[in-house]
């Protein structure tokens, strides 16, 4: 029987195997899934997070856009009142042929004008300038302390870019950075001087408080910041994390762009002046939601994927152990015979042969070949199912007698053997030990089959060999074991013979 | 065994789905989701402020009132500011359509124009529970007090001072004048090289004619009804003395007067306020120049000085204000906050506010040049008159100049001139009244 375990637990070991790698297969499955749902989930909803968040920024910095347009062109606009009358922007301070009464009279008259036009905001700087640096106006100390050596007149000339409208833009000039210039021509001696504190742009970039991590700016062609809500960015170029990541085609499409990096989120409005509104936020902060979402769908998912292969463990577990019952029951099928409960002949002859194989080849074995006497007979005057039940009796009364160690098989119709392998004992105990089982074995028959004996005159013979040859095959030994058994038939029955002896031992 | 089994497989399951539960709902808890979401904004009261002055005063306001509010996070500041010029007809239009600020800066003189009996500004003693009045003297409160209602509070006392370049003085061998026959000396000297003596505003102007009127006549040139005093011939001689020091090279055309001028040496001395210390004073010393201040010029047996003191600029509360308390905590901050008078220093002259002198006194108040000049003024205190406030009337001060101008340019002589003169200032009296 240690035979039919080992190979009982050699097939179990494959069908664990078997199970392990069901195992993993699942739990690879889970988990493959599970990733490639969060990616796709997460890679989803990042994107359409990324898109909302850019898109509401994108409306707020369009917002803010508008808003400095609006204030821009209002500083645009005012001057234009200067045009309503020739008086104040053709007279030419410069002009030698008017008398200086009528100049101071002239300069009153636009004096007035300009305190008219210029009365609602706050300008810093409201004033004409003529070619020869006189200034009728509001120019104030901190614009003229900017040329404290000369050229008022021609460096603010020289910010008149947009020749249509003959006006123009500036910021940080001669190194001043708390306010920004629209200059107008109003004739070729005259320009209109105005300008603001950038800081008044406080009122212009309002964010929501919720967006407080935002930083805003204006920055002009040369992307020079001219205002930031992080004061110290005023006067200096746009930070390069920033401009590298909107400069190229992102940057010179000449429209308003968002754009989503790796460390911010940017977006850029173009005024109407060609200045630029640029909100930068970081990407970690802006989009903290997110990042806090995909944390926990991975945790989620993580322990759902934990669960799920928990879970699938369990149900594995459970449903390979009718399963290992069945596989067993069908390997005993193919190898039992159904009458007597013991080895097939087939079967017998394997487990015999690998034990053979397995054992070293100076050990000795005992096989015994075992045969029913008269068994004709049963059949003939009990009936065949009576036979059977004799065989079914047989094989328990042999299971009875043998442990383990023992390989039963039936070889056919009333005959069957026996296999004993004897590891390290002697010639000599191991004969005693042979006699003295099939005195048992005789003995036990005689017992079991006494009915069966009185009525048919059922008895066994029994044929022993004693391995002792190194090249001993199954067919050696049931050879020889069976033609010790024919020795014992010839004997007149119900005895044992050992293959190679002339003793015969009568079974009394 | 089976059992066992099953007894891991539930209670794990459990477990499981607790853990997932109670994560659920920490994240939902955490998120807000689930309930709706609301973006609230706090709102405070939104207040104006109003002042005007030039850009250093430009700036240290609106960081004060940045400061400001940080400290006080429920109330909103926004800022009108400009220059003097054409101030005056802002705050007009301001008053007029009730338009103004809630905080205003305010000149001595428009208490009289707005608020003659006491109810064009708030009364401030309503609101002591936040004004610290006890910084004010009784007297410094009753300049800003019209028919016993604490309209303003003075945020510093101003008068006239004369600075000098010492450099252009040495380089012409000229020493500071104290009399009037050394000014036209003066300006006989650096005539010579189409330089003048002094440069001053229009308003300066009008101060130093009157200045010189009073003494020569002992007479003030406003009643302090704030009637005019001065008769047509003695305005006849005033205006014949305008031409007098223009001519003379001693006062530079003020249509012509720009501070560049004095800054580089082509005007060599100016008449400002003590208020304006910074931009005339230091201004000028910042480009290296020595500068040298200097009291008015006196006739021999002057009958009076005709110099006045006022209340540098005040600081008023709108009587239509919505909220009185909220403009009241800023005008106690913009008196009286250590923040806000450190940055202010001087710049407005040395503060009344006593809380605003001892702040003051401990970053070296006395080296100012503002302290100075007030310290030396002190000296003639007996001589001093607070102003009346026509004296500053814009348009009196327009009439006066336009009309002059005629004679000036020869377009009328000086007597026209005065008739002129007189006829419309007594009209924009009278039309007041």
């Amino acid at each position: 029987m240690s035979m039919k375990k080992e190979k009982r637990e050699r097939s179990d070991e494959r069908f664990r195997l078997f199970q392990y790698e069901v195992l993993f297969v699942f739990a690879m499955l889970i988990i493959v899934v599970t990733a490639f749902l969060d990616y796709v989930i997460l890679d989803r909803t990042g994107k359409a997070m990324q898109e909302k968040v850019s898109d509401l920024i994108a409306a707020n910095s369009r917002q803010i856009e508008l808003n400095i347009n609006s204030y821009l062109e209002r500083m645009e606009t005012t001057p234009t009142l200067l045009f309503s009358d020739e008086a104040f922007y053709l007279y030419d301070a410069t002009d030698e042929n008017i008398d200086e009464y009528d100049k101071v009279k002239n300069e009153d008259t636009i004096k007035n004008r300009i305190v008219d036009i210029g009365l609602m905001d706050n300008y810093t700087d409201f004033g004409i300038v003529y070619s020869d640096d006189h200034k009728v106006g509001w120019i104030s100390h901190g614009t003229q302390d900017l040329f404290n050596d000369g050229g008022f007149y021609d460096t603010f000339s020289e910010y008149i870019t947009n020749p249509k409208k003959n006006d123009g833009w500036c910021f940080g000039v001669n190194g001043n950075y708390d306010r920004m210039y629209y200059i107008k021509r109003l004739n070729p001696h005259a320009i209109l001087v105005s300008s603001i504190y950038t800081r008044e742009l406080n009122s212009v970039f309002v964010y929501p408080e919720q967006l407080e991590e935002m930083t805003i700016r204006l920055v002009d062609g040369e992307n020079i910041v001219m205002y930031s809500s992080d004061d110290a960015e005023i006067g200096k170029k746009l930070p390069d994390d920033i401009l590298n990541s909107i400069k190229g085609e992102f940057f010179d499409v000449g429209n308003s762009s968002s754009i989503v990096t790796h460390d911010y989120l940017i977006n850029t409005n173009v005024c109407f002046n060609g200045w630029r509104v640029v909100c930068s936020v970081p990407t970690d902060i802006i989009l903290k939601e997110n990042e806090e979402l995909k944390s926990f769908t991975l945790k989620v998912s993580g322990v759902l994927a934990f669960l799920f292969v928990l879970i699938g463990l369990i149900i594995i577990i459970n449903i390979s152990k009718p399963v290992d019952g069945m596989v067993t029951l069908l390997q005993d099928k193919a190898e039992i015979d159904r009458l007597s409960g013991v080895m097939n002949k087939a079967a017998f002859q394997e487990n015999v042969e690998n034990e053979l194989k397995k054992e070293p080849a100076d050990d000795l074995a005992v096989f015994v070949m075992l045969d029913m006497d008269n068994f004709k007979q049963i059949n003939d005057k009990l009936g065949h199912s009576y036979g059977d039940q004799v065989i079914i009796r047989m094989g328990k009364l042999l299971r009875k007698l043998y442990n383990d160690q023992t390989i039963i098989g039936r070889l056919g119709g009333d005959e069957f053997a026996l296999y004993t392998g004897c590891k390290g004992i002697s010639m000599e105990v191991i004969k005693a030990a042979a006699i003295d089982g099939m005195i048992q074995v005789v003995k036990a028959f005689e017992e079991e089959f006494k009915q069966e004996r009185e009525q048919c005159e059922l008895s066994v013979s029994a044929g022993v060999y004693i391995k002792e040859v190194a090249e001993t095959d199954f067919m050696d030994l049931y050879e020889k074991s069976d033609s010790a058994l024919y020795k014992s038939k010839h004997k007149g029955k119900a005895c044992y013979t050992f293959y190679g002896e002339e003793v015969d031992i009568d079974e009394k | 065994m089976k059992n066992k089994a099953r007894f891991i497989f539930i209670g794990s399951f459990v477990v499981m789905t607790a853990i997932l539960v109670f994560s659920l709902i920490k994240v939902n808890f955490n998120a807000g989701y689930g309930k709706s979401y609301t973006t609230t904004r706090q709102g405070g009261a939104v207040i104006q402020l109003s002042w005007w002055g030039n850009d250093p005063r430009h700036i240290y306001t609106m960081e004060g009132v940045d400061h400001f509010q940080e400290q006080e996070s429920d109330i909103e500041v926004s800022y009108r500011y400009g220059e003097w010029n054409g101030y005056e007809k802002r705050t007009k239009v301001w008053m007029q359509s009730h338009n103004e600020a809630d905080v205003m800066q305010i000149n001595y003189a428009w208490l009289d124009i707005y608020s003659s009996d006491g109810n064009g500004f708030y009364d401030l003693n309503e609101l002591s529970d936040y004004i610290d009045l006890d910084c004010f003297s009784e007297e410094e409160l009753s300049y800003g007090t019209q028919n016993g209602k604490l309209n303003a509070l003075p945020i510093a006392m101003n008068t006239h001072v004369f600075y000098y370049n010492q450099d252009v003085l040495d380089e012409y061998g000229l020493s500071l004048p104290k009399t009037w026959d050394d000014l036209f000396k003066m300006g006989e000297v650096l005539g010579k090289d189409d330089k003048y003596v002094l440069g001053v505003n229009k308003k300066q102007m009008f101060l130093i004619l009157i200045a010189y009127y009073e003494q020569k006549t002992g007479k003030q040139m406003f009643k302090q009804d704030g009637t005019l005093a001065i008769n047509k011939d003695e305005m006849t001689e005033l205006v014949e003395f305008y031409k007098k020091l223009l001519d003379g090279h001693v006062l530079c055309p003020v249509d012509t007067f720009d501070r560049s001028l004095y800054m580089s040496g082509e005007i060599a001395g100016t008449m400002c306020w003590v208020s304006d210390t910074k931009i005339y004073c230091d201004g000028l010393a910042e480009t290296g120049a020595n500068v040298s201040m200097c009291m008015y010029p006196v006739l021999p047996n002057a009958k009076r000085s005709g110099w006045y003191i006022k209340p540098a600029t005040m600081w008023a509360i709108s009587a239509n204000t919505e909220h009185p308390e909220e403009a009241a905590k800023l005008l106690n901050y913009l008196l009286n906050d250590p923040y806000m008078v450190k940055l202010q220093q001087t710049e407005k002259g040395v503060p009344v506010s006593k809380k605003a002198v001892e702040i003051l006194n401990e970053d070296g108040l006395s080296a100012t040049n503002e302290y100075k000049a007030i310290e030396e003024i002190k000296e003639y205190q007996e001589e001093l008159l607070l102003i009346i406030p026509n004296i500053e009337n814009e348009s009196i001060i327009d009439t006066f100049k336009s009309g002059a101008d005629e004679y000036i340019f020869d377009k009328a002589t000086a007597e026209e001139c005065a008739d002129t003169i007189c006829d419309e200032i007594n009209d924009i009296i009278n039309g007041k009244e």
